[in-house]
């Protein structure tokens, strides 16, 4: 990461405004949610002190338009363990929403939307696991309410994924 | 004193009405950046009684404090008002002033336009408009002044201090020294705190023992001083200057002729962890702390003594030679006399087992940085194998520096950086190719010598890591990992260490609150006790006469301690050098022909200073305090309370309501703690709707049905009392006062909800902003009473005044 630009404090703050994304302001750059991460440890890549650097820096471009908003999977360590209360964690998802809103989202992410607006579920259990649940007499599976699953979408900005 | 003599400024106050001069300080644009200082000057030589108004960069500079001689002598003032800071910071300025004008210091009233509005309001056009609100009523209150003699009362010079620190140690020497007899109390079985516990001290590597064990010596065989070890302060009573304080002296259960050969120890079966050597080795159930424990003879520890908790054994007694140990010792009660109080009571580490991704307790060779020094002191032994530590991490701001809710504590531990370092140096002495790492994240060297130090550190290869630890994960018998992030590099960091040491956050010791709360003291919001002013009085109390020292008023090094120490000792000196104290003129008395001994004021005096005689009742002076329940009480009106009677009460609420902003909110505001708290909300800079106007009383239970009624029909929408939670006035009692003058109120047709009221701290300003608030919010929705309604209110409150 390098700086291509003049230093600018719009990202920041644009991020900060975002629901979740106020802890962003209190970071101090101790990097302990970098050493806690899990994710860290096998995706180099991922840093979520860098990320927070990145934003800090003003580096949108190498920011929301890449992966690096969609490597963590919210354990929430760095929530934990953050000194600031600044919740590197909470701040991802800031992150997440101004990536989506402008197109950058993973597709696999993309298909459960579609499958929660169709069917009123994330995931659909598989021909396989539907046997199994038969051979443990689990009963069918319990119904969902779609129209109400939809009514819920159509009222937040997820409605813009489901098309 | 200058005022004490009758002079003949003195009698025109008194022959003739009142001559007011005002004086309105700029504060160096403090105050007139957001308050127009010359249209408050305008509107102030308007009012009635006002002799001279004028403004000044500094009024409490020596010109200013010159103009107001000046304007007394040219103008034939015999009344002063300043609008200027908080009374809290120069009333007693100000007051000297007046006096060597040769004008009686009482005749002297100041509207408080910087704390309680122009660093609370922004506005200049509200800001100002309150100003004069503030000013009016200062006018209009000190039209009722009269002039006032403080009484004196002999003081006792003896002091106590309490906890046997360095701290503890010095204030008692000092005070010693200076010829004042020493009571020096302290809790565990030896003097010493925690600097007998350390190794060497930064950045000059002295020896601590060395260094402070002549000082144990020393007080202890001081003439002036008396030791009470295994001792705790349980009661304090009494007044600045006489104070009588309850010591329990717990047993030892053995005698001072113990020659501390240390026989019975090697006979004792029990062991237990030693906390001087914080649980790394052991002692015995009869035991010395350690070798140069001051006093050297041995304690049984009763909780764990076999005699004690089974009734057998008895060993120690039979191989005493000197016939020492006595079984029988029970809890001595002592009552000591004395003029002021000095407190010292220290630290204590921050538990670590709360932080468990350090994993404290885990693995021998993760240890705290109090045990490190026990380590190095023990020849740098790690704990697992006995073998010296080659590979060592320290690891800073263990639980310090921490804004998440109840994982640490938000200050700095202020010694961290500077222990690690030197910690770090004496490894590398003692074990030649050792590799010390200390993690950080800024490195606070900020003493004499520190930054050199740490720069010394730099040169002998100490590795400097900046990244606070993820965590400490044991990976086999003797050794750790640590997983970092350098930050500097960007690099993720992970690394194999022998020992790892914390450095563990520190907070007040244990027993310290409740402690303050016998002796009337506050704690701060960072938990430590607080002291009078941060810059100005930074080793007084809340209290008169009660003095902090030490790590109990927040984190420092040794030397700081030291330091604190003589500036209680010499505030200690200064207090009771004058052999007498002299007491406030403002306290209630008794006009006699209205009283008809009915004895509610008896019974409502929270001080016990009103009396029963034969025919009426007495105030004690000495006694009182001043707080005024009982005028409030009185159904005769018999009881009158100096500097704030009923003319100077219904002046001041009547200033202050009158014109202004609506709707308008009137807070009574209690003269001490929650004044300073408000006060405070300025210091801080928070911001309050500049229709809540302040004014100052004794306590909240001055304040009868009467007056509020004469605010509202004066022109306040709405009334707020805020409480000091230390106050005589205790919070019942405030929610009793209030829930009865709702009850009067509906009578009248006021609505209940125009009256809330507040108990707050110092620190804790936004309880009273936040009602401040609400208030307000209420005030927009149900608005302003009615100018009809006033004219009733005010013909209720005359009916009310008549009968009295």
């Amino acid at each position: 990461m390098g700086l291509t630009a003049p230093l600018r404090s719009d990202f920041l703050h644009e991020i900060a405004s975002v629901p979740r994304g106020y802890g962003v302001l209190k970071c101090i750059q101790c990097g302990r949610c970098a050493s806690s991460c899990p994710v860290a440890r096998v995706v180099p890549e991922h840093n979520p002190r860098k990320l927070i650097e990145a934003i800090i820096l003003g580096l949108r471009s190498e920011v929301v338009p890449t992966k690096l908003p969609w490597y963590c999977l919210s354990c929430f360590t760095c929530l934990d363990r953050c000194p600031q209360g600044g919740d590197a964690g909470e701040v991802m998802f800031a992150i997440r929403n101004v990536a989506a809103t402008e197109g950058n989202v993973p597709s696999g992410l993309l298909l459960q939307v579609r499958s929660l607006a169709e069917t009123g579920r994330i995931v659909n259990p598989t021909k396989i696991a539907l046997r199994e649940r038969e051979r443990y007499k689990l009963g069918g599976l319990p119904s969902v309410d779609v129209e109400a699953v939809r009514k819920v979408l159509s009222r937040t900005s997820l409605v813009k994924f489901v098309r | 004193m200058g005022w004490t003599m009758e002079g003949s400024l003195q009698l025109r106050g008194k022959l003739e009405g009142p001559r007011i001069g005002i004086f309105i300080c700029h504060c160096g644009g403090n105050i007139s950046d957001t308050v127009d200082v010359n249209r408050v000057k305008e509107e102030a030589s308007r009012l009635e009684g006002v002799v001279i108004a004028e403004t000044h960069e500094y009024v409490c500079s020596d010109p200013g404090q010159a103009m107001i001689v000046n304007a007394i002598e040219e103008h034939g003032l015999n009344r002063v008002v300043i609008a200027s800071c908080s009374p809290k910071m120069h009333l007693d300025t100000f007051r000297r002033t007046l006096s060597s004008a040769g004008l009686n210091p009482y005749l002297l009233e100041m509207a408080n336009v910087r704390e309680q509005c122009s660093w609370v309001h922004d506005d200049r056009e509200d800001a100002t408009s309150k100003a004069v609100d503030l000013v009016r009523s200062a006018v209009r209150r000190v039209r009722h002044h009269k002039p006032l003699e403080p009484k004196s009362m002999l003081i006792n010079r003896d002091v106590l201090v309490i906890g046997g620190g360095i701290a503890g140690i010095i204030a008692s020497i000092e005070l010693a020294d200076k010829g004042h007899r020493v009571y020096l109390v302290e809790r565990s079985p030896s003097i010493g705190g925690h600097m007998a516990q350390l190794s060497k001290t930064f950045p000059t590597l002295d020896c601590s023992q060395c260094i402070l064990t002549p000082k144990m010596v020393y007080v202890a065989q001081h003439p002036n001083v008396k030791l009470f070890t295994l001792s705790e302060v349980k009661a304090v009573e009494g007044s600045p200057g006489n104070y009588r304080v309850l010591i329990v002296k717990h047993p030892r259960y053995v005698e001072d002729c113990c020659v501390a050969c240390g026989e019975c120890e090697k006979r004792c079966p029990i062991k237990v962890p030693s906390e001087f050597e914080v649980g790394l080795t052991y002692r015995k159930a009869i035991y010395s702390p350690f070798k140069q424990a001051v006093p050297r003879t041995y304690v049984i520890d009763k909780e764990r003594c076999l005699y004690f908790t089974k009734g057998v054994c008895r060993l120690c007694e039979r191989f005493c030679k000197a016939n020492a140990v006595n079984l029988d010792q029970k809890d001595e009660f002592i009552e000591l006399d004395v003029g002021a109080i000095v407190v010292c009571t220290g630290y204590d580490q921050l538990d670590p087992n709360a932080l468990e991704e350090y994993g404290y307790g885990l693995h021998p060779n993760i240890v705290t940085n109090l045990q490190f020094e026990r380590i190095a002191l023990a020849g740098f032994k790690r704990p697992s194998d006995s073998k010296p530590p080659k590979k060592v991490a320290f690891v800073l701001c263990v639980g310090s520096r921490m804004t998440n809710e109840g994982k640490g504590v938000k200050h700095c531990c202020k010694i961290g950086c500077m222990v690690a370092i030197k910690q770090a140096m004496l490894l590398q002495k003692a074990v030649p190719d050792a590799e010390p790492w200390i993690f950080y994240m800024d490195v606070r060297a900020d003493g004499k010598g520190y930054e050199e130090f740490y720069m010394t550190a730099q040169e002998h290869n100490v590795r400097f890591v900046r990244g606070r630890v993820a965590q400490v994960v044991p990976i086999d018998e003797n050794r750790l990992l640590i997983q970092a992030e350098d930050t500097f590099l960007g690099t993720s960091f992970e690394g194999v260490f022998d020992l790892v040491v914390l450095s563990v956050g520190i907070v007040l010791s244990r027993g310290t609150a409740e402690l303050a709360k016998r002796l009337g003291m506050q704690l701060g919001a960072d938990g430590f006790l607080l002291e009078r002013h941060f810059k100005l009085k930074p080793v007084d109390s809340q209290r008169e006469a009660i003095f902090v020292a030490g790590v109990a008023l927040g984190p420092k090094d040794i030397r700081e301690s030291t330091l604190e120490a003589m500036a209680t000792a010499s505030r200690a000196a200064t207090f009771l050098g004058k052999g007498e104290i002299s007491l406030s003129p403002e306290v209630a008395y008794i006009i006699l022909e209205r009283c008809d001994n009915c004895g509610i004021c008896v019974e409502v005096c929270p001080t016990n200073a009103v009396e029963r005689a034969l025919s009426a009742v007495i105030v004690n002076p000495v006694a009182c305090v001043g707080c005024g329940i009982c005028v409030a009480r009185c159904p005769r009106g018999a009881i009158e309370l100096n500097h704030c009677t009923e003319d100077q009460l219904l002046a001041q609420i009547e200033g202050i309501c009158e014109g202004g902003v609506r709707p308008k909110v009137l807070a009574f505001v209690e003269r001490n703690t929650a004044y300073s708290s408000v006060d405070l909300a300025g210091q801080m800079r928070a911001s309050y709707q500049s229709n809540v106007e302040v004014t100052q009383v004794p306590t909240a239970g001055r304040v009868a049905l009467r007056h509020v009624l004469y605010a509202f029909a004066a022109g306040a929408d709405g009334v707020i009392f805020v409480e000091g939670d230390d106050s005589v006035f205790t919070e019942e009692a405030l929610r009793e006062h209030v829930t009865q003058l709702k009850k009067e109120l509906s009578r009248y047709g006021v609505s209940p909800l125009r009256l809330l009221s507040i108990t707050t701290t110092i620190p804790q300003y936004d309880k009273a902003l936040n009602v401040f608030e609400t208030m307000v919010a209420r005030l927009g929705k149900i608005g302003s009473i009615s100018e009809g309604d006033r004219l009733k209110l005010r013909k209720a409150f005359e009916e009310l005044n008549v009968i009295k």
